[in-house]
């Protein structure tokens, strides 16, 4: 029996979270229960979870609690994959804002409200925005502001502000500022036109000069005794969707939005790369449930994993491939395609406390298959990554790998080495397969039509000679 | 020492009568002090924004039953 806390599960006293045999569960602590049972009792519960904004849970037996003396243990329905903000497009991150406005507004009806309004307490499942976090409602005190405002903008307002009108790539501050971006950077970082919008200039520039005189005496003495009332409460959160509604961005001029447009394939050879990946996958076994799609672009072959049940995460590096993706599958109600923005030259590291409070890239995995698919010549030529590292980090990611090499005669490969000395000797299909080899055993191997290129169905060989083959791994340049 | 004192008193006021019940991350005191600073105008704004709406519902309905009337008058 195997039984560990969540790393990420330490700051409210309320609870926390534990897996048990890899079950997970949510042990409610005493101090929490008159809040939990208002949770319940106001119907709140009943009204978020019907609604789809607020993971649905069931209680069990207490005799499942980790420690003495708790006053429920709840096992929450799973999430399929954890994905953390700084890995969101634009668009999900402010769908997300707009959740967990819609929770307050809500809970503020029923007399509770959220006591935070961490973006990590939102995921998607089924491709829409779920609050997981069943403990951040308390009892509402008339009069008392709310408490996770401050919170809210750093996490949500914040980083959509910049990305929305500074420049997408800012989003990426969450990854280095885990409670959000300091209001006070997001204000220096804005244009001055910022300020003619009043939402921004209320929730950013106000709000970060406020939180930097808070030792200020004389404000505090002016503001002494004084409330906020519900209505205050009710007209913050309105003014906050309304700020972010307006903040919007077009995906236009990044790398690869285009890239479909401009690849090399002909129809056919793209219908025949679909049918080989199609193939490919049915002869996985078992069916694979958890799919990675590397370097997914805009999730064509995404959607082929998902048309046979797969769950698919579709990494790809550039927000606007992301954006879109994410987009299409909102529009067209494609619920096992979860669209995330991934650097694979420097994919998300372990972040917070002893850097373990939001995983790494692989401690989410592995995934039961990887798709790989014009990705490896990204990797190997445009970052100069070995191949057997190449090879070693995908043997890491999945138990299946579905490859495709593409030679440097591809006009795609051309394209990346125009304007720099070929110190690629290794870049072979021989010196490809040699790298592959130590990792994976080779099921399958497939021409792509009217192409150049080659796909390869692997299995992962087990870890012990996937370690052997770390510590003798040779470059290849 | 004895400036400093009202000053404790009022933070310590502040602290007792905003803080809910079981918060466990730290609010903010600028956080605060412009929701307390905002909450007159953010009210006053959201009052009249319901209000409008109300009264845009109102009239869309009342024109709707007017039409209504007279097309069946018509008929």
């Amino acid at each position: 029996m195997s039984v560990s806390v969540d790393p990420a599960s330490f700051r409210d006293p309320s609870g926390f979270v534990f897996r048990r045999d890899g079950v997970l569960y949510r042990q409610v602590q005493p101090r929490y229960g008159r809040d939990y049972d208002l949770l319940l009792g106001s119907g709140l519960y009943d009204t978020l979870a019907d609604s789809g904004l607020l993971v649905r849970h069931r209680e069990v037996d207490a005799s499942a609690a980790i420690s003495p003396g708790a006053y429920r243990v709840l096992e929450p329905e799973p999430v399929p994959f954890i994905s953390y903000p700084y890995e969101w497009c634009f668009s999900q991150l402010k769908d997300a804002a707009l959740a967990t406005l819609q929770i307050q507004k809500t809970a503020l009806g029923r007399g509770l409200g959220l006591k935070d309004a961490s973006a990590y307490n939102v995921q998607f499942v089924a491709g829409r925005p779920v609050f997981i976090d069943t403990l951040s409602f308390e009892r509402y005190e008339e009069g008392a502001p709310w408490a996770a405002y401050g919170q809210f903008c750093r996490h949500f307002l914040a980083p959509l502000a910049l990305m929305s009108r500074v420049d997408i790539r800012q989003g990426q501050l969450l990854r280095l500022y885990v409670d959000g971006i300091p209001l006070d950077l997001v204000a220096r970082l804005l244009p001055g036109s910022s300020k003619l919008n009043p939402g921004l200039l209320a929730h950013i520039h106000l709000h970060g000069g406020a939180q930097k005189r808070c030792g200020d005496g004389e404000a505090q003495r002016r503001s002494a005794g004084r409330t906020v009332s519900r209505t205050a409460i009710l007209g913050l959160l309105d003014s906050l969707e309304g700020t972010i509604r307006k903040l919007n961005w077009q995906p236009e001029g990044t790398e690869w939005a285009d890239y479909y447009g401009h690849t090399n394939y002909t129809d056919a050879a793209m219908e025949d790369k679909r049918r080989l990946v199609g193939e490919m996958l049915d002869a996985v076994s078992p069916a694979p449930r958890a799919v990675w799609d590397l370097g997914a672009n805009t999730g064509a072959f995404s959607r082929v994993a998902a048309e046979r049940g797969a769950d698919v995460v579709a990494w790809d590096v550039d927000p606007a491939a992301v954006e879109r993706n994410y987009l299409e599958c909102r529009k067209s109600g494609a619920t096992r395609i979860l669209p995330l923005v991934q650097d694979l030259t420097s994919p998300s590291p372990g972040l917070g406390w002893a850097s373990e409070e939001r995983r790494s890239l692989l401690q989410r995995g592995p995934a039961d298959a990887v798709l790989a698919l014009a990705l490896v010549h990204h990797l190997a030529i445009g970052n100069n990554v070995p191949l057997p590292a190449v090879a070693r980090f995908l043997q890491d990611a999945g138990k299946w790998l579905i490859v495709e090499f593409v030679p440097k005669s591809d006009s795609q490969v051309r394209r990346l080495l125009a304007s720099r000395p070929d110190v690629f000797d290794g870049y072979t299909r021989e010196g490809f397969e040699a790298a592959f080899e130590p990792h994976f055993e080779t099921v399958r191997t497939a021409d792509v039509a009217g192409s150049q290129r080659s796909l390869f169905l692997l299995r992962a060989r087990p870890m012990a000679a996937h370690i052997e083959g770390r510590d003798s791994a040779p470059h290849f340049n | 020492m004895q400036t400093a004192m009202p000053i404790v008193f009022i933070v310590g006021l502040l602290i007792i009568t905003s803080a809910p019940a079981h918060a466990y991350i730290d609010p903010g005191s600028g956080s605060y002090m412009l929701q307390i600073g905002l909450a007159g105008i953010l009210a006053a704004v959201f009052t009249l924004k319901t209000q409008w709406h109300r009264l845009r519902e109102r009239t869309a309905v009342m024109i709707a039953a007017h039409n209504h009337g007279k097309k069946r008058h018509q008929g």
